[in-house]
This record gives structure tokens, sequence and C-alpha cells, in this order.
């Protein structure tokens, strides 16, 4: 797939925007949580923001297309746990777009609302023709490094 | 994700296995349109004691199937939610417009 740009995380994860590979993006999350004691209902908001921001990338950024790539890292730092969503399509800013209002009656639109409702940061930037979405939860109590000797946050 | 359908008494069991994600929520709203469209009048349980995960894909499924209820005369409730769905259901203020019963044999005596 087309030029990975260098990036540093404590978990890196490439695979082709199809569908299948949503669990492992989730998976990608609580395996790399899974060093540090952090709180489960954090890691679940954090795998809920995750599962919906690839899904985003999937669906709208890469309109169907299954063989695109898309990239996770995930890295504990700084009392916070900070996973990147990296892909190829269409330039799409959910930061600049507006909070959908929750109707009950419609099929879509939940997922930027669940994005901004699980995470306490979102930033998106554009860098060389890739959509690098940032989502960072902080952490609510000390974590302490876990046996497999993974940093302190 | 596994989807098990089962006919007990007046009702149709539906129940889930695993997490419900965009790969595979469009299998459960063909199951639940399918199952409405068949029958009239016919009372569906969604089984979610084993579903830990689902995501905006999936609940657009089940909101759709409780919205088809609606339309068959049908009944589409929901049984067995784990903590997970459970958040996610409330996050997006849709928790209560379903029917919901902490487990199946609940729902299939209410």
């Amino acid at each position: 797939m087309e030029g990975w740009k260098e990036v540093t995380g404590d978990v890196d994860v490439r695979f082709a925007s199809h569908p299948r590979w949503l669990q492992l993006a989730r998976t990608v999350v609580e395996e790399c949580c899974s060093g540090f004691e952090i709180a489960p209902s954090s890691v679940r908001d954090l795998v809920i923001a995750v599962g919906e921001a690839v899904s985003n990338v999937m669906r709208h950024g890469y309109g169907g297309d299954r063989t695109r790539p898309v990239r996770v890292l995930c890295r504990c730092d700084g009392g916070a746990v900070e996973v990147e969503v990296w892909d190829r399509g269409c330039r799409f800013d959910p930061i600049a777009q507006p909070v959908p209002p929750l109707d009950r009656r419609s099929r879509g639109g939940r997922g930027l609302y669940l994005i901004r409702s699980t995470v306490d940061e979102v930033k998106y930037t554009r860098e060389e023709g890739w959509n690098r979405l940032r989502l960072r939860k902080r952490l609510p109590i000390a974590a302490v490094a876990g046996e497999r000797g993974l940093r302190v946050p | 994700m596994r989807i098990q359908t089962r006919h007990v008494g007046q009702g149709v069991v539906v129940e889930l296995i695993g997490d419900v994600d965009m790969s595979n929520s469009p299998r459960l709203r063909d199951t639940l349109l399918g199952l409405l469209r068949d029958s009239t009048g016919v009372r569906i349980i969604v089984n979610m004691e084993q579903v830990n995960y689902i995501d905006s894909s999936g609940i657009a499924s089940l909101v759709e199937g409780v919205q088809a209820a609606r339309r068959f005369k049908s009944r589409l409730c929901l049984a067995g939610l784990n903590e997970g769905p459970r958040h996610v259901l409330q996050l997006t203020r849709l928790l209560d417009i379903f029917e919901v019963h902490p487990s199946e044999a609940d729902a299939l005596s209410a």
C-alpha cells in the first residue's frame, strides 16, 4: 500500500480498509491499554471512539473501497492514552463538522457524536495527503506500570 | 458476530453472539426486517447477552428494526443488555425507544 509516513507509537498497526479489520483496530487499543492500570470505562470509551473513527474512514473517506490503507497508532503517555487514525481518503475534518442533532429516526449521524462524547480531545490535521485524526482520553487515576514493563504515563 | 434465530412460543428470538459493527450490522438489519416482513404481529426478542460491543451502524439496524416493527404492528424488544451496548444506547439517547428486559426469559414471560 502507498507511502506510509513515519510516526512512532507503542503500537502501530496498518491494514486495508476492509470492515473485517474493524475488530483488529479495537483490539489494538485494548491491548495497548492492557499494560497499564486504566479504568475499564476509559478503555471502553476509547474503543468506541476508535471503532467509529475507523468505520467513518472505510465508509465515507474511502467510499467503501476495501483496499486502501488505514493505520492505527496507540500510545500511553503523559497521563493519557492517545490513538491516531491515519488514512489517505479525501480531506475530512470531523472537528469542523457541525454537531449533528441526535435524531431518533435517523439511520446514521451518530458516529461523530459518539466520538466526541467518549474522548476528551479530537484533533485533525492533513499531512502530505494523509488524514490524521488524534483521539485523546485523559486517565482519571494515576496509572502504574504493568508487569510487562511498559512506560508509566 | 453470529446470528441464531429460533421460534419460541409466539415469539422469535434473535440471538446475537459477538461484536456488532459495520462488518455485520447489514446482516442484522436484513434478519430483523425479513422476520418482520414475513409475519405481521410477530414478537421479536433480540437476545444481546453475548454482545459486549455495538457501534453506531449496529444501533442504526436496531432502530430500523423497532421502527419497522411499529409499521408492521409487531413488537421488537432487547434482552440481556450488557454494560457496553447499554452505554452506547444511553450516549445516543436511544435506550428509551426500546422495550428492554433483563434476560430472554424475562422478555418471553412479559
